[in-house]
């Protein structure tokens, strides 16, 4: 009985009933770009089986744009290794279903979503590997925090929470891959890189950057790592408290830059509040912290409570080049 | 002498497997009903769930199956509630891991699959629960700490935001779907055991064993996203399982390594085929009323 059924599992799997794809006769895409331009949608794919080749499609619909896009030079375009995806701003604040129809027509969630104002044509025939992308998120993860790695599972998170609005990161092209700041898609903002970069440290996704700092006609070079930030709100009052440590291999008397980067960042975190409280928007999720004790009437107690920060930047020397 | 009872640990291992059974395919919609307040009712529904448990344990000792009529009638709803099942997890395979393959192919291949492990006697199915159990549990850590990195507290929303009669019926989701597997308990006899005295308590440590597994699971869901997204997934869990690929484990390996979360389904299968075997066969019952 049980040979009967071995050869019968065998005969299933080995005489093709099972379906399957040669790997040569897929268009394997690993980035995408999307753009909205004269009423038109255009579909940027960088196909990484055929030697990072690109292929354009162009349609009056999302739906129609991917069906062009199913065969691309006479193969099956096949997403499942998609890792990156670049919106255009125009596209994300025209199209309000666009999340839906990604959600419902792609299995996969965790490729990294990224924006860019600039023309996606130019952009995508100058970047468009993978490698492109993944080496620049690395860069400027470490040197800016204004950037970090937003998923699409990230994205959609934000769109469809209640408290939370959505935001992604943007890019731009200036002879090689640059971040400008944080795009607001309900609000069509752009927030600039400091205040993204804050807004990184605040959520705790970024816990190190570089800046450069001028004091006295002369500049230095400061590493600021090992942030962190804890949040509390009670009786009214909401605290913001971020430590870290602080280190600049141009002095060794870092006092006065210590004071410096500690009002910077104190005056960074209250920019970002009052764009919060101005705009309607949620992107440092301090208000998440408020509507854990008070649900009702949450961003008018936003607005009126007392807020508190302080940041504390510890001197310690840091080897950097080793 | 080859010992024909079943050790007092395989059957654990089997009870916690029929716990955490029905997780992975129909947790969804306790989630749609009670929404974020979804752990208030995991948390009635393990009092619940500790009542109805002690009934079997103490109905299992006394059990009987002697009616012709009534063995029929069981038999013909193990049936259906195999095939039901069976189907379930088909759709979760196809939907999850193989998007692009057969439906029948998959279905004939699980069929089998259970079929062979369900070839003997309970004893066989316990076994293969402890084999499966030594598997899950360190693929499981991994899926933790994978997860971890990827959680936010920011998710957070404040208790009983949903009504307390959608709470309430997100709690009775969760004690059905976590009793009715464990009613097949019944049908192992209770004398057939190794270590008779302990058997209720390790019984009990499997059921608290399998319902912490479900809570650490549904509380890395609830961590990586908004409720509202979670809402939209048939199989919500697999949205954890993403969120593996960009830290410990790289690329395709996540989705090899969540293969885990079809044992349960297996071993439930598997003792309802068994149970509808002896059932047919009548063997069993008739050497213990000896």
């Amino acid at each position: 009985m049980k040979k009967i059924i071995i050869i019968s599992i065998l005969l299933l799997l080995l005489l093709g009933y099972t379906p399957y794809h040669e790997l040569n006769d897929l268009a394997v895409i690993d980035v995408m770009g999307l753009d909205y331009q004269n009423n038109k949608y255009f579909l940027y794919l960088n196909i990484i089986s055929s030697k990072n080749k690109v292929a354009i499609s162009s349609g009056d619909s999302l739906g129609e744009v991917f069906l062009n896009a199913k065969n691309t030079y006479n193969k099956k375009t096949y997403y499942k290794h998609l890792s990156t995806v670049i919106f255009s701003t125009d596209i994300l604040s025209q199209e309000k279903n666009l999340f839906t129809f990604l959600k419902d027509e792609f299995t996969g969630i965790d490729y990294l979503t990224l924006a860019t104002k600039d023309d996606m044509e130019s952009l995508f025939n100058k970047f468009h590997k993978g490698n492109d992308y993944r080496s620049f998120l690395i860069k400027e993860k470490e040197d800016t925090a204004a950037i970090t790695n937003t998923t699409f599972k990230d994205l959609l998170s934000y769109n469809l929470d209640d408290l939370k609005t959505a935001s992604i990161p943007l890019i731009k092209n200036n002879n090689e891959l640059t971040s400008n700041g944080l795009y607001v898609i309900e609000k069509n903002l752009v927030l600039d890189k400091e205040l993204s970069k804050i807004n990184n440290i605040i959520n705790n996704k970024a816990s190190t950057f570089n800046e450069k700092i001028k004091l006295d006609n002369k500049y230095y070079q400061t590493a600021i790592y090992d942030l962190n930030t804890n949040i509390t709100y009670k009786n009214n009052k909401l605290k913001v408290k971020l430590t870290g440590k602080i280190d600049s291999p141009d002095t060794n008397n870092l006092k006065e830059i210590k004071k410096i980067m500690e009002e910077d960042l104190t005056k960074d975190i209250e920019i970002l509040i009052n764009k919060e409280l101005t705009e309607k928007i949620n992107i440092s999720n301090l208000i998440n912290y408020i509507y854990l004790k008070e649900k009702d009437d949450t961003f008018k107690k936003y607005k009126d409570c007392n807020k508190e920060i302080t940041v504390n930047l510890k001197i310690e020397r840091k080897n950097n080049y080793d | 002498m080859i010992n024909k009872k079943i050790g007092l640990l395989q059957l654990t291992t089997l009870v916690f497997f029929l716990t955490i059974s029905s997780f992975i395919l129909f947790f969804d919609n306790i989630i749609k009903v009670s929404k974020s307040d979804t752990i208030i009712s995991i948390i009635i529904g393990i009092f619940i769930d500790l009542l109805l448990f002690k009934l079997i344990l103490n109905f299992r000792k006394t059990f009987k199956l002697k009616n012709k009529i009534i063995k029929v009638i069981i038999l013909l709803l193990l049936s259906s509630v195999f095939i039901y099942l069976l189907i379930n997890a088909t759709d979760f395979v196809k939907s999850t891991f193989l998007t692009n393959g057969n439906f029948y192919s998959i279905i004939i291949l699980l069929f089998l699959t259970c079929f062979i492990a369900s070839n003997k006697s309970y004893k066989e199915v316990a076994s293969l629960s402890l084999i499966l159990f030594f598997i899950f549990i360190p693929l499981f850590i991994i899926n933790i700490l994978g997860s971890i990195s990827n959680l936010d507290i920011t998710y957070l929303t404040p208790p009983l935001i949903n009504s307390n009669l959608d709470i309430l019926k997100g709690a009775l989701l969760f004690t059905f779907y976590t009793i009715i597997p464990l009613l097949l308990l019944l049908f192992i006899p209770y004398k057939e055991v190794d270590i008779r005295k302990k058997q209720d308590k390790y019984l009990y440590l499997a059921l608290l064993i399998g319902i912490l597994v479900i809570i650490i699971s549904y509380l890395l869901l609830y961590f990586s996203c908004s409720i509202n997204v979670i809402t939209t997934y048939k199989y919500p869990y697999m949205l954890v399982l993403n969120s593996l690929s960009s830290s410990i484990i790289l690329g395709r390996l996540s989705y090899l390594i969540s293969f885990y979360l079809l044992f349960s389904l297996i071993i439930t299968l598997s003792l309802i085929l068994t149970i509808i075997k002896q059932l047919m066969f009548d063997t069993h019952i008739l050497k213990l009323q000896d």
